[in-house]
């Protein structure tokens, strides 16, 4: 990590697209921290790629479910 | 009442997606076939137990992580664990670098998804989906099968690999982001 880390006025670091990715990734599996929940709420908020990123990797996590229950049969449903 | 040959079909259907779950758990090849196999048999010879309310796979499985299990059980008794530790990185991040700028930004811009609806595409979704895990290195491959398609907590997996906790974030993290490179190349951005 660099010394001179661009911050928000707030004192909160201003975090890259590649940090982010990894804290949204992270907060699949864990609890993030304060200052990660701060910086990434941050980065959302500005960040239209990442906020795209969130929403597929839950739909990636639902359909990952989904698979493990086979796929809908349309024509095997009823029989 | 389902007539036998078709539900055989079925069953028999349902062997690429087992052998997948069983290779996640046993981590071996020929011992997952083995497994698969003993579970097949055993839910043909069981498939007046099946009662149509859950989906195939999902009876399939129960009975296959039975016999994952029995299979653990026999060989823990037998002799040691032979597990051994995917190497820590297990691959260099050249391919994640590559996806972001000098300032650490992403490059590409990203589509909106939407879930695959009608059952004929979600069927091609998950061949798609299918193809894009076996691109996956194995170990990655396996801990994402683990947690996402499993539905396992971390702890347990980073046990079962013997790999730290940050270590298995960090190789959910990969196999994620790679995921989501593939899926949206070949799927979601068509
Ligand atoms: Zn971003």
């Amino acid at each position: 990590m660099t010394d001179d880390v661009a911050r928000y006025p707030d004192g909160t670091r201003d975090v890259s697209c590649r940090e982010a990715a990894r804290l949204i990734s992270f907060r699949f599996d864990r609890e993030l921290n304060h200052d990660e929940r701060r910086e990434l709420s941050m980065h959302l908020m500005e960040c239209l790629n990442c906020q795209r990123f969130e929403q597929q990797l839950k739909l990636l996590q639902q359909l990952s479910r989904q698979y493990a229950s086979g796929a809908k049969a349309p024509d095997d449903a009823v029989s | 009442m389902r007539d036998s040959t078709r539900l055989y079909e079925q069953i028999d259907a349902e062997r690429a997606y087992l052998l997948r779950f069983a290779l996640a758990k046993l981590r071996d090849q020929d011992i997952a076939e083995e497994v698969v196999q003993e579970a097949l048999l055993a839910a043909l010879s069981g498939s007046a137990n099946f009662a149509g309310d859950a989906s195939l796979r999902t009876w399939l499985t129960s009975i296959l992580k039975h016999k994952i299990i029995d299979y653990q059980r026999r060989v823990t008794t037998e002799r040691e664990r032979f597990a051994s530790a995917p190497s820590a990185g297990e691959e260099a991040d050249d391919w994640l670098d590559a996806l972001f700028d000098e300032t650490g930004h992403w490059r590409a811009e990203f589509a909106v998804w939407t879930l695959p609806d009608a059952a004929h595409e979600q069927r091609a979704f998950f061949a798609a989906f299918e193809r894009c895990m076996d691109k996956l290195p194995t170990t990655t491959a396996q801990v994402f099968f683990q947690r996402e398609v499993m539905g396992e907590d971390t702890e347990t997996i980073c046990k079962e690999f013997d790999i730290s906790s940050s270590n298995c974030w960090v190789i959910l993290h990969r196999a994620r982001v790679a995921l989501r490179e593939c899926l949206e190349k070949n799927w979601f951005g068509k």
